[in-house]
Formats: C-alpha cells, structure tokens, sequence
C-alpha cells in the first residue's frame, strides 16, 4: 500500500526452489492482495444490497428497471446482515487478506524510514482485525424494557399485591370478609404540583380506582412525594363529579387501612436481538423456562402441510418445505421430559378464522360478491347469526335467518322514523313519524305543536352512524323555533347525547355554538326500519337461501338464490353468492401475507412458528405468535406490546403455557427506571420525533443494599455498568387521540463492546500511516534527492578544482545509482 | 481585444447558450402550460407575510418558506396553477371550489400515471358511450385525451378525476402493495389532503400563545378567532383586531377585492408578532454565535468572507499576470460589492423576511448556471491551455463559489444549524467543500500545468449538486425541518462533513479521471506521473522546477497527477470518516458497526480506492487503472449515496 519501496526479491533457481516457499511467493504477492480486495467487494456489497439484475432496457429507470435479489435472505441462507458478515467465507476471506498483509510486509518491505507509513497501515489493519475478532466474538445486544413503577397495594388481612403502573391494569385483593378492587385509571407523567412546599413543580401522578363493596374513590399517588398521597371522591354536584376528599370529608384518605404506595418496578433481563427461544411455565407460576431455539430460519416460510396455513388467494404460496428443530432442554429444565419441536415458520403471517362446509351446528355463512359492470367487485362473507358480520356496505346488504315462513314479514314490515316530543309545563306528549326533511325539501314547513309555543321541522335524518367501531347511534337534526329562539337539536336515540346547537354558522370556520339544553321541550327519536336494499334470507330450510331486494322508489321483490349464479339488480350491478354453508366448520389458521403486502419494518414482529409438544406419548400441535418481550404476565406487559401465552393441555391434567420470543439474558443487576424526560423544540410534542429534542432515562441498578446512583442514558449519551453500555433505544410516546398521555417505560439498548479500543487504535494507526505514506514520505524522498545531488555537486566542484588543467573529466556516477542513495 | 480571446468568448457564449437551451427547454415539454392569472392574483401583495412566522412539527418557519415545503407536497416540482406558494396556499384554503376540477394534484410515480391515465380514458369513454351524446361525445373523449396526455407527462391531474370511485379502487389496490406502490399511493392521498381547506386552516398555526411558553403550542388563526374557543387569548383588544382583519382578509378574497386583502395582510402581519413578541422568532433562536439579526453583524461576515474568498482567487489571477488580472479582478470586485450590498440589504429585513427571500430566490440553486459557464471556460483552458479562458473561467468559477458561499452562509443563518442534516444539505454543502479546497489547490499548482483542473472538477461537481437541487426538489427536498434527536451532537458535524468531504474529492477526482480517459481514447500516450506519493506532485523538484514541467509533461500524466492528488485525499478523508462514525456509532448507538448498508457500501468505496492504490503498483498501464478505478470509485460513492439513501432503507436513512 501507498507504493512502498520493495526489497527486490532475487528469482530462484526453478531447480532450487522448495515447493515451501510456494505459500510465501503466493501471500506475498499483491496481486493476491489485489484478488482478496475485489472478492471481499463482492462479497459485501451482495451481503448488504444484494445482487441488482436489470429487468428493463432503460436501466437509468432506477430502482425500476432493476430487479434486486436478497441473497442472503434467499433459503438456504437465512442471515442477517450480522450473521452474513460472520459466516466462513467472510472470516477466511479477512483471515487471507491478514495473512497477505503480513508475509507481504515482512518480506517485501524493509523496516526503513522510507517505509514506516505503509508499516503503519498494514499493521493498523492487522489490530484492527484483532480488535474486531474479540469484538464480535463476544458482542451480546438486546433490549431491556423498563417499566416506570408498580402500586404496592396493602390490605388489612392480604398479603401485599403489586400492581404494575400501566393505565387500566387491575388486580383484586381479598380478605376474609372483603374483596377489594383497584385499576389503574390515569397516568400524568408531568401533573402539576398546585399547593403546599413544592408548588408549580411536575410529578409523574397515578390514579388508581379503589372499590371496596359499594364505597368508590379514587387515589391519587405521586412518585416521589408521598407526602401529597389523596383521594378523589364523588360529589352529587354534577358540575363537579369528583372532588378531593379533604374538602368534603374533611380528611385526605377516605380510608387509611387502604395502604397504596409506589414502588420501583425493577427489570433483570435484557432480550437478545436476533435471536429465538421458546418459553414455557406450568399456568400459574410466574417463572418462565427459557430453551434456545438454533437453526430457525428468518426470510421465508416453512410448513409442513398446505391444509395448515391459509395462503394469500392470488398466489399458489410458498412450496411445503417442513421443519424438523429439536429445542434442546437447558440444564435443571423441570420440564426435560416435554419435547418440543419446531415444524413450521412463518415470516409474516396473522391467525385468521375462516368457515368451510362441513360442520354440524347452525351458523350460516355466506360468501357474497357484488359486480359492477364497469369491472369493480366487492366480496363480503356473512355470518346470519353474528350481529357483528351479519352485514355489510354500511348496512346495504344483510344476511338474515328465519326460523319459519312468517318471519319474512316482520322483515319486509316498513315503520317510518318517529320523534316523541313532549312539553312538560304544557303537559304534552305526542309520538310523531317524521314523513318531511328539509334536505329533500327545502321548503318544508315547521310543525307547531299545539298548545305551545313550539313548532319544529326535521332537517334530515341519519339511522346507524358509527361513531367508534361497536359504537353506533342515529340522529335526528330537528329545527326548533321557541318561544324566545330559534336552534337546531341534534336529536339521539340514545338521550344522553342529544344536544341544542346554535343555527348561526361561523363564517369562517363553519362551526355551530353548542347551546345549553332548553328542558322546556324534551324530543326523543325512534329510528325507522324496514329491509335493508339487499338482504340475504336463509331458512327455515337450510338449503333455502333467498334475495330479498328494497331499492328506493321499488317494491320489495323476493328471488331464490342459485349458488355461483349472478343475479342481476339493475343500473350494471349483479350480485353472486359464491359459497354458502348453513353448518359451516370454523378452522382457525395463520394467513400468510403476500410479500409484497409485507411492511419490512415489521422486521419478524409478524412471525410465528408452529411446535409440536410431545408429553407422555401424546402429541399436540400449536401455532405460538412472536413476542418481542417475554414478560412475567399480562399485567407487566407494555402498552402496544402484545402478551399472549399459549395453552396448552398435557394428558396428565398440566397446563403449560408456552410463549415463542427472543432469548433473554440477565442483566448484570436489576435496573429500575426513576424518571423518564422528553425534551422538546418549541411547541412542545407534536406527536412526531421531529419535535423530540432528546429523551432521557434516569435509570438505576441495584447494589448490595440499595439502588446505586442515578444514571442518565439518553441519545448519544450511553452509560457503562457492569461490562454493558445501555443506551435510549425505544420509548413510550403519547397518543393524543386515545388520550394516552405515554412516558410509562423506556427501552433501553444493551451491549458489550470488547475491544472497540484496540479496534481504535488500529484505525488511528492506519490513519497516521496514510498520512505519513502519502505527505511525509515524498518529503523525506525530496531531502534525501537533495542531499545527494548536493554531495554530488560538492564531489564534483572538488574534483574540478583538484583536477590539473587538461586532464579528463572523472567518470560520474550512473544516475541508477543517485537515486538508489536519494 | 485580441483574436484569441475573440474566440474564447464565442466558443464560451455559444456553448453556454446551448447548454442552457438544452437543459431548459427538454424538461420544459413536461412542464404544465401556465393558465393566465388573474387581475386579482397580479394585484395582491403578500410580501409582508414573508415576516409572519408559521409553526411546523417543532420548528417556526417563515410563511413563505411553509408554504413552500407544503405547496411541493401538491404540485411536486410544478407551481400550483401557475401560482406563487402563498397565494396558492391562501386561495386552495379560502376558494377550493376554483381547484376542484384544476389539474393541481401531482402523480410522481410515471407509471402509476400511464395506468390512472388509463382507466380514466376507457371508463370515461364508457360512460360517454352509453350517454349518446353523438358527435359531443367524440369532441369530449378528444378533450379527455388531450387532458390525460398532458396529465402523463406534466403529472398534474385534478382532485376530482382522482376521486372516481374507479381511480379510488385501483388506489387501493396498489396502495396494498407495500413494496412497489403503496408509497406512491399515499404521496398522491397527502396531496390530495393537504389541499383540503380544512387541513390548510388547522395547520395554519400563526398565533403565538398568548402569555405562553416556549413549551407551549402555537395556535391556529381559525381556533384563535373562534368565538368561545377553549383556549386563553390573551389580550381581548388584539385578539379583536386580529379577527377582524383575518375575517377582512377572507371575505376580500372571496370577493377577489386585491386593495382589501393587500390592507387586510399587512394589518395581520403587523398584529400577530403582538400577541406574544418574546416567542416571536428573533436572530437569538439561531444556532450563531452572535445574534446577528439584532446586531447587524452578519451582512458584514457574509461579504467579509466572500472578500476573503475573493482576495484569494485574485491572489490566484495575479499569478496569471496581465490582461487575465483586469479580467478576473473587475467581475469579482463587482461580484463583491453587490453581494454586500444585497447582504446589506436583507441586513434590514428580520429573519422570518429573509427565510422568505431564500426561498423565494429558489434557495439560489440557480447559481448551477454560472457554474456552467466556468466550466466551459475551464475546460478550454485545459484542453488548449488558453490563458485567456483560464483568467474568464476562474474569475467565474469565484463568482459561482462566491455566490454559492453565500448561499451556505444564509441557509446556516435562517435554520439555525450547519447546513448538512438532509440530502440537499449534505448535496450542496459537500459541492462547497469541494470549492474550498479547489480554491486551496489552485493556490498550490499555480505554477504547475494541473492549474486549473482543480477548479474544473470542483465546478462540474458543484454544478451537477446544484442541478440536482434545482431540478429535483423532491428528492432533494431545500425544506428546513428539525434534525433527528439522534443527530443533536457534535459528531454530526465531525464525521458528517469529513465523509461527504470525502465524497466530493472522489467526485472531483472522477473528473480528471473522465479527461484521462477521453485522452486515452482519442489516441494519446498511455502516460502516468511517477512519483511516490501524490503529494510529492505538489512540491518542486530539488531544481526548483514543479515535477510536472509544462513543457515536457504530456496531458495524460497531467490528468493522472490531478487523479492522484484528490483519491489519495479521498483515501484518507474517507477512512477517518468512516471511523469517526464508529466512535459516534459506539456513543449513540453502543456499537461502532452494525453492518448497515450505509456503513458497508462506505467501506467498499474505501475498498475501491485501496484496490486503486495496489493496482497502480502492479499494472503497467497505470494511468488508465488509476482512471477506471477512480470512476469505479465515484460510482460506488453515488450508489451509496442515492441507491442505499433512497432504496435500501438502513440506520442512516434519515442521511
């Protein structure tokens, strides 16, 4: 490197030449340099892009017009980037460019001045290698999720219970005589301090519910003042709900003998990246036995049977390729005499329930596709007897069950909507349909209501508006004209939601005042019904399947239905019931997910692995989910991560939990979270990272007798304990719309990085070997050039002054041999 | 003036004007027919919102430069309906009904555009067909096809064609393939939603929080004005003038009253700093040292450093003696002055004003065509050795990196941080580095036959970076926004600027590489400089003389020399950038390498230039390995740089 100055090396007699000196001439060469260079180029650039073939002549149309091939992602590969950059012939291929580098610099290039910057650079490399060995040799990476406290609830007569701090975790706790519930009910991680010594200062407040029979308060806690611990009663004000305790009872604490307090929630594990392991625990312990799991593919799917998974509909799937992975029981494994085995994997796969004929009690499905004639489709599976699939569209098309023939008129029976308004200080209660909406006819007039002052008319009418998911109301918007004002009421069918709104809109928001309720008239709406456009009528014989159609401004018209035959509706729409089966089987199955719907952040968050447990002869087969983290129960669980052990039942009665995750390793001590701190630009947190300056874990480990000092790790700011560094990896962020408010745990990062020291000082040294190869070097040649040309010059003036007149000129010395001296 | 420098000035002008013509016009055939505006756009003055500041994701921005990052978003790199950022984004909020069916929505995806394309063309046809309209329906379907043709090359197709119920579907078809089109899919529904007026006013957040904190968020004029809002609104007297005047401006703008809406905007920009004038944004919230804005000081830091820089490149001319001294000293002394007096003149104006005025001169990407014309002075003078051309090209090669400096200097002052955290950063700053150490260079080979070759590659390099800037801002995105909180430390600036230092040097080396090459395959000698060390090119001989002697060294072992000097740079930039980013690496993430494709694909661009350096030893056409292997390089450098950033998503994909 850097064109040292070579020791000429004298060709050997062939004769003479031992074939020991082969592997030297070979390292020795730099063109087997030169050689393990462009392997090692290639072999990084596949590991890290893989290969890029061109799959269009405009190969300038990229990344297009390119196909990208993830070698070591194909089967048979099955690595990460980790795993490719430590496979054999990476580390023979460093192991040769190493030995190269040695036998070259001790063969061919002295030890001189002239050759110290090269010096440097190969041997800076050959530390740097050492360096990188132990390094990866020994690197451990994980993460290690802390949660920021636990309720430690003490009751009278029970032992104490700890409740983890995760908003809406419960827990009950009974005595003799008593049972007592308690659930997290809020979480402030930054509540302010609004009386007494620390005034104006943040706290990290919790709220837990406490019912104790008919008694119902609310206790608040705050970490680290204690002394400001109250509960939260319930007033009859309305306008008030809940007040403090120390106002209306004139104490605090509603009941002393109800010890609540918070405590650390200490982690002593830190879960392995890239790594498998399987868990298991007879239910009800609280200790998991953690097996490694070796040789688990990564990229892609195995399985031993089609008729196990549901593959994605529009491809034939992956071809069935079994697994056969033993998982080894640890030393002392109390449970050593269940086997476990790993027969299939999925990359990306959910468990999905599907119906299929051939079942034996009544639950009728239908699988429903509509067609429009300019080639859009739209499928629908309808299950009769399950409210919540027993429709679609947005209601439009519904699937109903009769038990006999005379239900089909209470189907088809149409009843108008109808508003209930009464008056009370005129004692007036009249029930009317609503035939009218001014948004089909503007013009409509308002109806008085006799013997009042009151004269409404209805704007329009809206039946099942889904508010959330499960939440559905219908809505009248009636205009009322009072006696003194004219507003809209927005009336429910759930009462508690109606509302008087201003009929003034705001011109530039568009907005509508919300009013106070005028209780001098009171309006209940009671929705309509009738048949929904398209409705599927099944029953009373099973295989009677029947379509009956209600379109505006049409009579309600009933047809069989012929299954996989199109039944035209008019306007380009036909209407297809593709499978039905009135006693279908539910399997449930992991649905594979097209690649190409696959979000590769997802990284193996989707896996799943399928295991076969062996016990007493007896073999059971279940699919178990990935876990990121393997925690305790689901009461230590983080919020957004999932905890779902799988059961399962042993011939001797046991029930074994079993969870599929990453292996976990224990921390050097157990490490409690104190304070978590988001730091943010101006504005505060706008719900995306780029508003977050910097997060901030104030962590502690446990020492012999205490928690040691408080350390902060935030980002580029790791901290060292116990031979790991630990550093911000994931946090908990606020979610407005729900109105989680976050900050409850932090993720720290773990790892060892032996040798990143001598790996340093193996590129500082190369570094000053460059420098010195490219920079020093020519000027040490140019001095040593000028001292020569001046002792020639020198030795020829002398010469020349020795000379007599006339003799000849002294023979000078060959320019080959100047430069072999500069 | 002489014969010669006749014909350096016609060559020059002729080329350069091609060029131009070249680029300009070609993409000009993709670009949308500008509709003509009206009196009412022509009349109304939204200058004095350039000073109103609009709060973003963390960040407070000029009204300009939001609007201009949120208007992009829409139109892509095409002005929305011909319009300015503002008035668009004011007129899209206040008159949607005009854009409903205007073709304003961008489609960047070009085959996703041939297939919506596509299936609006036959079900419009369909629908025309079975409607009967006779020869109105074949004027109509000629209209459409003239419509979507255009939609195909300019990208531009309006709201409501994409919100048929047949282009909705095909959207989410594609939108569930994540790996090819889903991303394409949600750039065209962020279009679409940015452009509903009630987005436009919730995120019109221009209210300080009256009597609030740093902490504490800014408010949106609609919710600050609303009557009964939940919100404490300071004092009730502004709070009044300010409704007033924004209920002024949106009913003269609906009215299409210009007088109305010019008094209405220069009422609000005058109220609003009122509300809370300690959180308005001031020369203090800059990450300079000194607050400039308050203290004058920065007009005289920028035309101070670009003096500095000008001294130097006329100490370079005064090397070149005669008329090439007049020649560069007039245009850079000029160049000088009258960036001084601009930088005098923004000197006046606050800084949310000049954040306005940066982006309202295109974030001065344009300065690429002046680059232009040094490299075409450049290249004459290094492939005939005029030195007429040479004097014109470096006078304007100082002018381009003058202006260019000062681009870089502004970008710093108004986002308040080094300009290197996203890809136009990283782009335009790396260009600069490379100006920088021409500038150094030139000094240095003044007498050497390299003159000049180091001003060419920094020029066409900087020329391509600003291109690249100026023709595709949405992968080069000029938007300021918040770094990553993993970026807030001082390696950012460490490891950052050496790595894309050393990226510019490959770049400019691939240069003088591409010239040896050219020379090699027009016939000329395969030459080489045979010194140890590139750098001994840069000292004299024992004689006194250069080691490239003008007489006797051939083109080709000039352009080698050049080669040499910058890849052996490049080597050792490149490799203590990369362990720069091991110890940041190690400090943030607590390890120094994780194998990302980032770090690798540096490593095999280290890989390359060492593979460059072993084969020259051994081979014996040295000059053209040495210039294979350095293009090679640049392009390992370039994959890195745009296939790992914008493909293959990784740790440093944020870079």
């Amino acid at each position: 490197m850097g064109q040292p100055e070579t020791s000429a090396i004298k060709p050997s007699q062939p004769h003479s030449r031992s074939l020991i000196r082969v592997p030297f001439d070979v390292f020795s060469s730099v063109w087997t340099g030169i050689v393990l260079l462009v392997l090692l180029f290639i072999y990084s650039s596949i590991g890290s892009a893989g290969l890029w073939l061109p799959v269009s002549v405009n190969i300038f149309n990229f990344p297009d017009g390119w196909l990208q091939l993830h070698i070591r992602q194909y089967r048979g590969f099955e690595m990460t980037e980790f795993e490719w950059f430590h496979w054999w012939p990476f580390k023979t291929l460093i192991a040769l460019i190493c030995l190269t580098l040695v036998v070259t610099t001790l063969r061919r290039i002295p030890f001189k001045v002239i050759n110290y910057g090269v010096w440097m650079i190969h041997t800076g490399i050959i530390i740097l290698a050492i360096g990188s060995v132990w390094y990866f040799g020994t690197k451990v990476e994980g993460q290690a999720p802390i949660l920021r406290r636990t309720v430690v609830i003490q009751v009278p007569g029970a032992a104490p219970v700890r409740l983890p701090a995760v908003p809406g975790n419960s827990t009950t706790v009974q005595t003799a005589d008593r049972i007592y519930a308690f659930q997290i009910s809020e979480i402030d991680p930054s509540w302010e301090i609004l009386s007494g010594d620390d005034a104006g200062k943040r706290a990290y407040a919790i709220s837990v519910t406490v019912q104790d029979g008919q008694d119902f308060f609310v206790r608040q806690l705050l970490a680290g003042y204690p002394q400001y611990t109250e509960d939260m009663v319930r007033t009859d004000n309305p306008e008030q709900p809940m007040a403090r305790a120390v106002k209306v009872l004139g104490k605090p604490l509603v009941n002393e003998d109800i010890t609540l307090s918070l405590d650390y929630q200490p982690q002593k594990y830190f879960h392995v990246v890239d790594s498998w392991a399987l868990y298991l625990r007879e239910q009800g312990s609280s200790e998991w036995v953690q097996r490694p799991i070796e040789g688990l593919p990564r990229y892609n799917d195995y399985f031993a049977d089609r008729s196990h998974v549901w593959l994605p509909p529009d491809m034939a799937g992956p071809r069935p390729n079994p697994l056969d992975i033993l998982v080894e029981p640890i030393t002392d494994d109390p449970y050593h005499n269940i086997d476990l085995r790993i027969t299939s994997y999925l990359r990306y796969a959910f468990m999905d329930q599907r119906r299929s004929p051939g079942g034996s009690i009544l639950d009728p499905t239908a699988v429903v596709v509509l067609r429009s004639s300019d080639g859009r489709t739209s499928r629908a599976e309808l299950v009769a007897l399950d409210p919540n699939h027993n429709s679609a569209l947005d209601g439009n098309l519904v699937f109903q069950w009769i038990m006999a023939e005379e239900q089909l008129d209470t189907i088809m029976e149409v009843q108008a909507p109808a508003l209930t308004i009464s008056v009370p200080q005129a004692s007036i209660e009249i029930t009317e349909p609503v035939t009218q909406l001014v948004s089909g006819d503007p013009d409509t007039p308002f109806i008085p209501i006799e013997g009042s002052e009151f004269s409404y008319r209805v704007r329009f009418i809206q039946d099942g508006l889904t508010i959330t998911p499960g939440d559905v109301i219908s809505v009248a918007a009636v205009e009322i004209n009072g006696p003194d004002s004219s507003f809209l009421r927005w009336v429910c069918d759930d009462p508690r939601r109606t509302r008087d709104m201003s009929l003034d809109v705001d011109a530039q928001t568009g907005h509508m005042e919300t009013l106070p309720l005028d209780e001098r008239i009171v309006m209940d709406y009671a929705p309509g019904h009738g048949p929904a456009p398209m409705t599927l009528i099944g029953g009373p014989e099973e295989s009677t399947l029947r379509l009956m159609t209600s379109f505006a401004g049409q009579e309600i018209h009933l047809q069989p239905i012929e299954i996989g035959s199109s039944i035209d509706l008019g306007a380009g729409v036909a209407l297809l019931v593709t499978e039905y089966a009135p006693r279908p089987r539910i399997e449930v199955r992991p649905a594979i997910i097209p690649k190409s719907q696959r979000n590769r952040d997802a990284r193996e968050q989707f896996s799943m692995i399928r295991a076969e447990v062996n016990y007493q002869g007896a073999m059971q087969a279940v699919w178990l989910p990935f876990h990121m983290f393997t925690f305790q129960d689901a009461g230590h669980s983080l919020p957004r991560m999932g905890f779902q052990p799988t059961v399962v039942h042993l011939p001797d009665g046991k029930h074994m939990e079993l969870i599929f995750g990453r292996r976990r390793l224990e921390l050097p001590a157990p490490v409690v979270l104190e304070d978590f701190v988001m730091d943010t630009h101006v504005g505060g947190f706008t719900g995306q990272a780029v508003s977050v300056l910097n997060w901030i874990s104030l962590i502690r480990f446990q020492t012999q007798d205490d928690w040691g000092e408080q350390l902060h790790v935030s980002v580029n700011s790791p901290q060292e304990f116990g031979g790991f560094s630990y550093f911000q990896s994931q946090w908990d962020p606020p979610d407005p719309q729900s109105n989680y408010r976050g900050l409850n745990y932090t993720v720290l990062g773990v790892g060892n990085r032996h040798g990143v020291n001598v790996q340093l000082a193996g590129t500082c040294l190369a570094v000053l070997g460059m420098i010195y190869a490219f920079y020093i070097k020519p000027v040490i040649k140019r001095r040593r050039q000028q001292a020569v040309y001046a002792r020639v010059s020198a030795e020829r003036a002398a010469s020349k002054r020795a000379q007599p007149t006339g003799a000849p000129e002294p023979e000078l010395e060959p320019v080959a041999t100047l430069k072999e001296q500069a | 003036m002489t014969q010669r420098m006749l014909t350096v000035c016609m060559v020059t002008a002729s080329l350069f004007i091609g060029l131009l013509l070249f680029i300009w016009v070609r993409p000009a055939a993709n670009r949308p027919t500008p509709p003509e505006r009206s009196q009412f756009a022509q009349q109304v003055d939204l200058s004095p919102l350039g000073s109103v500041a609009v709060y973003e994701q963390g960040r407070l921005k000029s009204f300009d430069s939001f609007t201009s990052s949120l208007m992009k978003l829409v139109s892509g790199p095409h002005p929305v309906a011909g319009h300015p950022d503002g008035f668009a984004y004011l007129d899209l909020m206040l008159r949607p009904i005009a854009y409903e069916d205007a073709d304003v929505i961008y489609v960047k995806n070009k085959p996703m555009r041939r297939e919506i394309a596509g299936v609006l063309f036959r079900s419009v046809a369909e629908d025309l067909a079975g409607a009967q309209l006779g020869e109105r329906a074949s004027a109509a379907r000629d209209v459409l096809e003239r419509r979507l043709q255009e939609f195909t090359k300019t990208g531009l197709l309006s709201s409501r064609m994409l919100l048929d119920p047949r282009i909705q579907q095909l959207l989410d078809t594609r939108a569930a393939d994540l790996m090819r089109t889903a991303k394409s899919v949600q750039q065209i529904r962020t279009a679409m939603a940015v452009t509903h007026p009630r987005w436009l006013r919730d995120n019109l957040q221009i209210v300080p929080p009256p009597g609030g904190g740093l902490d504490d968020p800014w408010i949106a004029i609609d919710q600050f004005v609303l009557p009964g809002a939940a919100i404490d609104v300071g004092d009730e007297q502004v709070r009044n003038q300010v409704r007033l005047a924004w209920a002024s401006l949106v009913q003269s703008w609906q009215s299409q009253d210009a007088s109305g809406v010019n008094e209405a905007v220069a009422q609000l920009a005058g109220l609003l700093p009122q509300i809370n004038r300690q959180l308005y944004p001031s020369g203090s919230r800059s990450g300079w040292p000194w607050s400039f804005a308050d203290s004058r000081m920065w007009p005289w830091l920028v035309s101070g450093s670009l003096l500095a820089i000008g001294l130097a490149l006329i100490a370079v001319s005064l090397t070149v003696r005669s008329l090439v001294c007049g020649v560069i000293g007039g245009p850079l002394a000029m160049s000088v002055v009258g960036l001084h007096g601009v930088a005098m003149t923004m000197g006046r104006m606050d800084m949310l004003a000049l954040e306005s005025w940066y982006f309202g001169a295109n974030n001065m990407t344009w300065v690429w065509m002046i680059y232009l014309l040094a490299v075409i002075l450049l290249v004459m003078a290094v492939v005939y050795r005029w030195r007429t051309a040479r004097g014109l090209g470096l006078s304007v090669f100082a002018l381009a990196f003058g202006l260019h400096t000062a681009t870089l200097l502004l970008r710093w002052y108004v986002s308040g941080r080094w300009p290197n955290t996203n890809m136009f950063e990283a782009v335009t700053t790396a260009a600069w580095f490379g100006g920088c150490l021409a500038v150094i260079l030139e000094i240095f080979v003044r007498r050497s036959p390299m003159r000049s070759l180091f001003a060419l590659g920094s020029a066409v390099a900087s020329m391509v970076a600003l291109m690249c800037a100026h023709f595709m801002p949405l992968r080069l995105n000029p938007g300021i926004s918040n770094k990553m909180p993993v970026l807030h430390d001082v390696w950012l600036y460490i490891h950052t600027n050496v790595i894309i230092f050393s990226y510019i040097l490959i770049a400019m080396a691939a240069v003088s590489a591409f010239f040896y090459v050219i020379y090699r395959i027009g016939g000329g000698k395969a030459d080489h400089v045979n010194v140890g060390g590139a750098g001994a090119i840069m000292l004299s001989t024992p004689s006194g003389e250069s080691y490239l002697s003008e007489s006797k060294s051939s083109a080709g072992q000039i352009f080698d020399g050049a080669t040499m000097v910058l890849m052996e740079l490049a080597f050792i930039m490149l490799w203590t950038g990369l362990v720069m980013g091991a110890i940041w690496a190690d400090h943030s993430w607590g390890r120094p390498w994780g194998w990302d494709p980032k770090e690798v694909f540096a490593l095999n661009t280290f890989i390359v230039l060492a593979l460059l350096v072993h084969v020259r030893m051994k081979v014996r056409d040295k000059g053209l390995w040495t210039a294979l292997l350095a293009l090679a390089g640049c392009g390992v450098m370039l994959f890195n740089w745009i296939a790992i950033n914008f493909v293959i998503v990784g740790l440093h994909s944020y870079a």
